[in-house]
């Protein structure tokens, strides 16, 4: 298994380039024509989906050859699925996956980023991956008197996740989202200490190993605890437990809901209301592992049988992209008085990456604000006053591009709002 | 054939060193392994100056675009035109448009 199981994914590529752009059928503008950042940033084919799949096949027959220029064609990515989701407009193919497989297969064999190595340390030895993170995970929760799962039963449980629990920036999201839960009466409660990192950015960098060690370690804590729904305000926590250990076939009955879609579910119940105004043009940017990333995974078991063209019995499902969280933001975001939304031209499936993912942040992080910087303009060219996110890795970005650049925009992330209009 | 480390400087004189590149690790991407390089130039006057090199230096070249198809000789130039990607001109009444990668451009 592994890289081997996807070659004849990876012969299929036609060399068409359609992983590079929004399929010309749902191209709104040749200004925002780009899905993919690293081909948009470094231009030679190889680093572009096809081409990482073209060189990992090469790999395959002629052998593992790495040199720093191969390794900077691995790292340089965000991994944020675009290429997968623009080629499967069309081919049935696997992209993602086997560009994963890649990462995995250059981290086994030991050739790693030193700076990605130092983000991993910093898991093994304190559960994050929040380069120097100082303190206790749960200080945010200090004087909040919320449950402790571990030691009292709620079937709900809202996961902070690393950059909310450890940066003093962020912290916020999470008192934010307590008085959410608070005020519409929901019995839940949080980890403290226990909560660990989802290990999502972990499998992202290809530290496969040390994401299953993560999975293991928060399902171990969640069954114990009896907990029925996880909540979590961060796309990368909310991909990992919902998509990525349903792929290991770690999640079990857990359900996995991001805080959107639990606020969309608290305001269709009647328990939430959202009714100050909040007067505020926005734009909303997708999160690649809510919106693309975050459709459920589909298991397959069955026969590839080789052709022309591979053809599965019983047939394949693949995931295009499509059947992300899409419109549960959107509908908090039009449930607010006052909020005007103003789309962006690259949103849903076809969103533009904050630049943050896949270990880019960490170790190219010019690389990752220059994705940032494209997609604040993109912003910005709507008219709105502010862009609002759903993860605080996404907010953390595009904050650092906006003080850098002087933009006027506001960043806000979705549960800000709705605590001011609560 | 490689370029000499003067020709591929004489290349890189023209289209900057972001824009040429002859390490291996690249060239998987383009389905050969023996390229002398792969040249990203900008707009015409450089694709110019580039097949201008390559007479000079006696080396093949062959142009293509964002998709491609087909094999290529060993030891050519790969002019990628990727980076050639604006309109230069839209014409309403033929309801025809001029890329600047096109003939004449």
């Amino acid at each position: 298994m592994g890289l081997e199981q996807y070659q004849g994914d990876m012969e299929m590529c036609c060399r068409c380039s359609a992983c590079k752009f929004i399929p010309m059928q749902k191209v709104k503008g040749f200004q925002y024509a780009n899905v993919c950042p690293s081909i948009a940033r470094y231009n030679y084919h190889a680093y572009s989906g096809g081409g990482r799949l073209n060189i990992a096949v090469s790999m395959l027959k002629n052998g593992f050859n790495y040199t720093d220029k191969l390794l900077d064609i691995v790292y340089n990515c965000q991994m944020c699925g675009a290429c997968g989701v623009s080629c499967n407009y069309a081919m049935d193919m696997e992209v993602l996956e086997p560009i994963s497989e890649f990462r995995i297969k250059c981290v086994e064999d030991g050739k790693t980023s030193p700076t990605l190595d130092k983000v991993i340390d910093g898991l093994r030895k304190q559960g994050t991956m929040v380069p120097g993170a100082k303190g206790k995970r749960a200080a945010w929760a200090e004087g909040l008197n919320l449950k402790d799962v571990t030691k009292e039963k709620a079937k709900v449980y809202y996961h902070a996740g690393c950059l909310t629990s450890y940066d003093k920036d962020y912290q916020k999201l999470a008192k934010d989202t307590v008085k959410i839960l608070q005020k519409a009466g929901v019995d839940f409660g949080i980890g403290y200490e226990n909560e660990t990192c989802c290990g999502g950015r972990a499998f992202q960098m290809g530290y496969k190993e040390d994401f299953l060690n993560q999975a293991k370690k928060n399902m171990d804590m969640l069954k114990k605890a009896g907990v029925e729904t996880l909540v979590t305000g961060c796309a990368d926590g909310y991909q990992a437990f919902k998509v990525l250990y349903d792929k290991y076939k770690l999640k079990g009955n857990l359900e996995v809901l991001h805080i959107t879609e639990y606020i969309t579910r608290l305001v269709k119940e009647g328990k939430l209301k959202l009714n100050k105004k909040v007067n505020l043009n926005v734009t909303y940017h997708d999160p690649c592992r809510l919106g693309r990333l975050g459709e459920p995974w589909v298991h397959w078991e069955g026969k590839k049988i080789p052709g022309d063209r591979f053809v599965f019995d019983p047939p394949k499902e693949y995931r295009r992209g499509t059947k992300g969280i899409y419109e549960p933001p959107r509908d908090v975001l039009k449930s607010i008085p006052g909020v005007k939304l103003t789309e962006m031209t690259r949103i849903k499936e076809y969103s533009w990456c904050c630049g943050a993912g896949g270990g880019v942040n960490e170790s190219n992080p010019e690389f990752a604000k220059w994705a940032a910087r494209e997609r604040i303009e993109e912003a910005g060219s709507t008219g709105a006053e502010a862009i609002v996110t759903a993860c605080p890795w996404c907010e953390k970005t595009f904050n650092e591009v906006i003080r850098e650049s002087g933009s006027n925009l506001k960043v806000y992330d979705i549960v800000e709002l709705v605590e001011k209009a609560i | 054939m490689p370029l000499s480390k003067e020709a591929y400087k004489e290349f890189e004189d023209v289209v900057g060193e972001e824009n040429i590149c002859n390490d291996p690790a690249i060239m998987p991407a383009y389905f050969s392994t023996d390229f002398a390089a792969v040249i990203l130039p900008k707009d015409t006057a450089e694709v110019q100056a580039v097949i201008k090199l390559c007479n000079k230096h006696k080396v093949q070249f062959r142009p293509i675009c964002t998709g491609w198809t087909g094999g290529f000789p060993k030891g050519i130039i790969l002019l990628d035109l990727r980076r050639m990607n604006r309109i230069i001109e839209i014409n309403l009444s033929r309801h025809s448009y001029r890329p600047s990668c096109s003939k004449g451009a």
